[in-house]
């Protein structure tokens, strides 16, 4: 051990360190798997991290997988376009007139206190179960979280600079673009971030209450038949869905804040 | 002559803005030619915010060319006057007019912090409110005016407190303003550093010939740049004084000093002598003359 602190620029401690967060994942992995060959743990509650890998593979090859994460993914986009879109509109539109905010604000504060998820008996009643209910559900989820980021962010760039820019002959359009939106942006993607989370969230719970297609679809259908493995793929599907759009996020705000002193990249 | 009366608030609209851009044109190259400042005439101008009066009874004409800089102490309506100049405050009342032929927007202002937008790389950011295809050739020879050509492409946040001054002062200067307000651009910049970029505004005053009104806390700063030192006290002009010193002048100079300690004595001396330094028995004897910051 003694070692390890003292220098740790060393190329095997470093190894050690940059293992070490794995170690506890793999033996769990490792004890699952043991426990489920050893016939502790039954296949009904939890199959073993190989089957799991094999329905993983049978699915893909299939193309059958490919189709469901096709599905979801399209729904999951079109919310946020819907609700990110209206949500980053109307923040634009209150941030930046004070007639507006008065106008519409407080009723939004006011609405952003229902959990979209208390909505899912009133959105069957009034669409059904069809896809325009999940749409709903989606897009009145990631609304809140952008709308509420635009507005902030609008409010808190810097006056000083827009007398700046006042005072260097931009007006309308030009402040806008040049000043308003990208002091905007930082507060904006963070909305983004978090809409993107409840995104997937939402979509879970759509798609699990009922769904003719669709990742939800897919591990509900397999519940029925006891297909504890291929339940385990629509889970694992979900979390890398949820990570890649966490990943695309970041990288979007990499590129758009490479201006801001957080965001550069280290020496 | 043909004096031009507006409402201080109408200079900044973008149109008459973007003509005066295009006119300002290549400026840069006949900048030498003839002095192209812009007279200033203020009558009784005054400013009150509330119940509380800022500046009152203001007369005041600034010439062509001439460089003029305002000391006094905090809050005693100096840079209230400037920002009424500019345009930046509504106004209240008095007359503010600026002689030229209809040119109401060749007056640029270089503020206290450098004010650059963090997103825009800094040719860019020089660059803003220019228009037209050689927008950024313009820029880029502002840039190399204030030594900064080689930094064209880096964001502002990786510059310096005085490199992003030089910054402002070539977004200012692009645009070939008839008449630079410059609101205390240097006061939080170290010694040496303040130093550098007064001979570097000084020099593009001359090369340039805008008339120039710098509001400053240094009195020694107003020596150094000023053809007239004003000094604005209770919001009134209580010091109007001729700085008779050759350029390039030299802070050594006995006839400096002597002029920087007049003005600073008067700065320091309120009509109730409040906040007159202890004379008889002086803790820091003779140091009136170091200390330069009249705040």
């Amino acid at each position: 051990m003694p070692c390890a602190s003292t220098s740790p620029s060393e190329p095997s401690a470093r190894a050690v360190r940059s293992l070490l967060p794995w170690a506890l994942p793999f033996a769990i992995l490792a004890s699952w798997q043991l426990a489920s060959q050893a016939g502790w743990l039954s296949t009904r509650i939890l199959p073993e991290p190989w089957a799991v890998l094999k329905a993983f593979w049978a699915l893909s090859v299939s193309g059958e997988m490919w189709q469901h994460v096709a599905t979801s993914s399209a729904r999951a986009l079109a919310g946020l376009a819907i609700g990110g879109g209206l949500g980053l509109a109307l923040g634009l539109l209150t941030g930046s007139f004070r007639f507006a905010e008065t106008l519409l604000d407080s009723t939004f504060q006011m609405v952003r206190n229902i959990p979209a998820l208390a909505l899912i008996p009133l959105v069957i009643l009034w669409f059904g179960i069809d896809e325009t209910a999940k749409l709903f559900l989606v897009a009145v989820g990631v609304f809140f979280p952008i709308y509420l980021n635009t507005f902030h962010g609008i409010r808190a760039v810097d006056p000083a600079l827009i007398e700046m820019a006042r005072s260097y002959g931009l007006a309308g359009w030009a402040l806008y673009r040049h000043v308003i939106l990208p002091g905007a942006l930082p507060s904006i993607l963070v909305g983004l971030r978090f809409a993107l989370g409840l995104m997937w969230v939402l979509l879970i719970v759509a798609e699990t209450i009922s769904a003719q297609a669709g990742i939800g679809y897919m591990t509900m259908n397999a519940r029925e038949f006891l297909q504890t493995d291929v339940v385990l793929v629509g889970i694992l599907l979900y979390a890398l869905l949820g990570k890649l759009a966490d990943v695309l996020a970041r990288a979007l705000e990499r590129w758009g804040l490479r201006w801001h002193p957080g965001y550069q990249p280290a020496p | 002559m043909h004096h031009l009366e507006l409402e201080v608030t109408e200079f900044w609209t973008a149109p008459t803005a973007r003509r005066a851009d295009e006119g300002a044109r290549g400026a840069l190259h006949r900048a030498a030619a003839a002095p192209r400042g812009t007279p200033v005439v203020l009558e009784g101008v005054g400013k009150s915010f509330g119940a509380r009066r800022v500046l009152a009874g203001i007369d005041l004409r600034i010439g062509a060319g001439e460089f003029v800089a305002i000391v006094g102490r905090s809050g005693c309506g100096k840079s209230t006057l400037l920002r009424l100049l500019a345009g930046l405050e509504t106004q209240g009342e008095g007359r503010i007019a600026l002689d030229g032929r209809g040119e109401r927007d060749g007056l640029r202002v270089m503020f206290q912090d450098a004010r650059l937008l963090p997103w825009k790389r800094v040719l860019d950011n020089v660059a803003l409110g220019l228009s037209g295809p050689d927008a950024r050739e313009r820029a880029r020879e502002a840039l190399a005016q204030v030594g900064l050509a080689e930094r064209a492409h880096d964001w502002p946040a990786v510059l310096s407190g005085g490199q992003r001054q030089r910054v402002a002062l070539a977004r200012a200067l692009v645009h070939s303003p008839r008449l630079l307000l410059l609101d205390e651009p240097l006061g939080a910049l170290d010694a040496l550093t303040r130093i550098e970029m007064q001979r570097l505004i000084e020099r593009l005053w001359q090369q340039q010939g805008f008339t120039a009104l710098l509001v400053t806390h240094d009195v020694g700063e107003a020596v150094a740049l000023a053809d007239r030192v004003l000094l604005i006290e209770d919001g009134r002009i209580a010091l109007d004084e001729r700085v008779p010193l050759v350029r390039p002048r030299s802070r050594g100079d006995a006839r400096f000093a002597a002029l920087e300690e007049r003005i600073l004595d008067r700065v320091l001396q309120r009509p109730d002598g409040a906040s007159r330094p202890p004379a008889a028995d002086e803790p820091w004897p003779s140091a009136a003359h170091r200390l330069r910051w009249a705040v």
